[in-house]
């Protein structure tokens, strides 16, 4: 019996030394830490990596919606936390986010109020630091929400829009352009007849703004045509993700009757008419082939937003994930647009 | 056609129920350490009981040999942790099956139904209904739990006692409610488990003997 207790006590002294970069011990050059928000039923995690010295905060708003943020975390941020915090901010639902019985809280209102507490938490531990959004895709929508909703854009000092998807009936319908030109130029040179075929016969006979179900796979396919466009695609999942945790979130998005309610809410919502209250500065950066939010949204976005200083920097060898494909542009174009603002 | 088989059954085999009696079988303690997929561990403490016992006399032509599948109900206190996210104290409570066909190893099976909490790592904090941000300590959430194990254990006692054995446990459990849904695990445990002493217990025995 001795023994026993022995091993049981082996066995569990390393548990405590396993936190040890956990807490907030103040700003760092090398910081690795993380805390957490909860807010209206659901848990959300902020892990905070890179120079918080500096600061300067660029919060990421991943896309999806249901992704997680630490997709971003590798090479993509790299040279960004070198010089910057980077915080990697898992909405609900999402990621590793937590709870029991929230998913009836789930909708953009609820995400944009998140989105607000964890400015307002950033603020308040990195004591008045600096925060840049950074969004990209669904996190566009997200973000563009927050800044026109009351005095929000007052509390960041810039906004980073990749892939932006501000306007979703927009978004539809110029994807089913983009595919449909492109299909055609393509069939005429020869590259992947077969497969292009399929996506126009599909995209010239279904309009994505009359249903989720159109609109989902017009999405498939425009996911499918940056492959067809030779865009390198890596969607390798990230070591700092609980697959399961992915499995839940994706089961509750695309199959729970609440899930789907939310995703097809989102089909009809637009911020293009409201982007002129938006003053702060942006930046926004597009993928050249990305046939899921053509850059053709972000043409859209310049010419609404009401900021002063405005720019669209396009990534040549670019689908939907511009800061994988075209990553030292991406970092360039962040990291000077943030020393002109910081 | 029916007598043929009838007595082909009744010449090879004939198999005899007792009426219940007791026996003497093994409480055992365990403690094992966890790796949860993907990212966490931990470890757990369990002890198990025997309920009920049905013994199988298998009498060969020149040998005899016993085996007994216990039937057992168990209880698991443990912790998990998963780096930069959570930590977990969880309480399972089981019901299960243990087959011991020799005295060198035996296997289980079990049912466990428990629950659990977890607690954030890093500071959590809450907006106050005036605006402010609040911390709040030792926050984290609470789920229940159900899973299903599959146990090997095998004697490393060199002593007719067999005391210890090394035990290997790979389980799929379920946490939830979890956003609303279920979140699925997959753990392999690995430990000892140490005869802590024999109770007595209700024993059917069937005797079986072919020839």
């Amino acid at each position: 019996m001795r023994y026993f207790c022995t091993a049981f006590i082996i066995l569990s002294l390393p548990l405590p030394f396993t936190a040890c970069k956990k807490q907030f011990t103040g700003l760092s050059f090398h910081a690795n830490e993380i805390f957490w928000v909860t807010n209206n039923g659901a848990d959300m995690p902020v892990r905070v990596m890179g120079n918080t010295s500096s600061k300067v905060i660029i919060l990421i708003i991943h896309g999806g919606p249901g992704d997680g943020s630490f997709d971003y975390e590798d090479a993509r941020t790299e040279r960004l936390r070198e010089k910057y915090a980077v915080a990697f901010w898992d909405q609900r639902n999402s990621g590793a986010s937590a709870g029991n019985n929230n998913l009836r809280t789930l909708s953009l209102s609820q995400m944009i109020n998140d989105l607000e507490v964890v400015v307002k938490v950033l603020k308040v531990r990195y004591d008045g630091a600096d925060i840049f959004l950074c969004a990209h895709s669904y996190g566009g929508l997200l973000s563009a929400g927050y800044l026109v909703k009351d005095s929000n854009q007052g509390t960041v000092k810039g906004w980073i829009d990749i892939d932006g998807a501000h306007d979703y009936p927009l978004t539809n319908a110029l994807s089913r352009k983009m595919l449909i030109d492109t299909a055609q130029s393509e069939i005429f040179k020869n590259h992947y007849v077969l497969e292009w075929q399929l996506i126009l016969d599909y995209c010239a006979s279904h309009d994505p703004l009359s249903s989720y179900k159109v609109s989902s796979q017009v999405e498939t396919y425009a996911h499918q045509a940056e492959y067809y466009m030779g865009i390198q695609q890596n969607y390798s999942l990230s070591l700092a993700e609980d697959p399961f945790d992915g499995l839940a979130n994706y089961y509750n998005l695309n199959y729970s009757s609440a899930g789907i309610d939310f995703l097809e809410s989102l089909e009809s919502l637009s911020y293009s008419d409201q982007l002129y209250k938006i003053e702060t500065p942006t930046l926004l950066l597009w993928g050249q082939f990305d046939f899921v939010v053509p850059p053709a949204v972000g043409e859209n976005a310049m010419a609404n937003l009401g900021s002063s200083y405005k720019k669209m920097a396009l990534c040549p060898h670019s689908g939907h994930h511009p800061m994988e494909t075209d990553t030292d542009l991406v970092e360039d174009e962040i990291i000077s647009f943030i020393e002109n603002f910081k | 056609m029916k007598t043929v088989l009838l007595f082909l059954c009744l010449f090879c085999y004939l198999i005899a129920s007792a009426q219940d009696s007791t026996s003497r079988r093994p409480v055992l303690l365990s403690a094992v350490a966890t790796y949860d997929f993907a990212k966490s561990y931990g470890a757990s403490f369990e002890i198990s009981a025997p309920f009920h016992s049905i013994a199988n006399q298998n009498h060969h032509e020149s040998s005899s040999v016993r085996t007994h599948k216990d039937q057992f109900i168990s209880l698991e206190l443990g912790m998990n942790r998963r780096p930069f996210a959570y930590t977990t104290a969880y309480f399972n409570m089981g019901v299960g099956l243990r087959f011991n066909r020799c005295a060198k190893h035996f296997n289980e099976v079990s049912f466990e139904q428990g629950i659990q909490r977890t607690f954030y790592d890093g500071k959590v904090y809450q907006e106050q209904p005036d605006g402010s941000i609040k911390e709040r300590t030792l926050f984290g959430r609470t789920y229940a739990s159900s899973g299903l194990s599959c146990a090997q254990n095998w004697s490393i006692s060199n002593r007719s006692g067999n005391a210890w054995f090394i035990q290997l446990r790979p389980s799929i459990w379920i946490q939830y409610p979890y956003n609303s849904f279920v979140k699925p695990h997959f753990s392999l445990q690995a430990g000892l488990t140490y005869h802590l002493r024999d109770v007595s217990v209700h024993t059917r025995t069937k005797y079986k003997h072919q020839s």
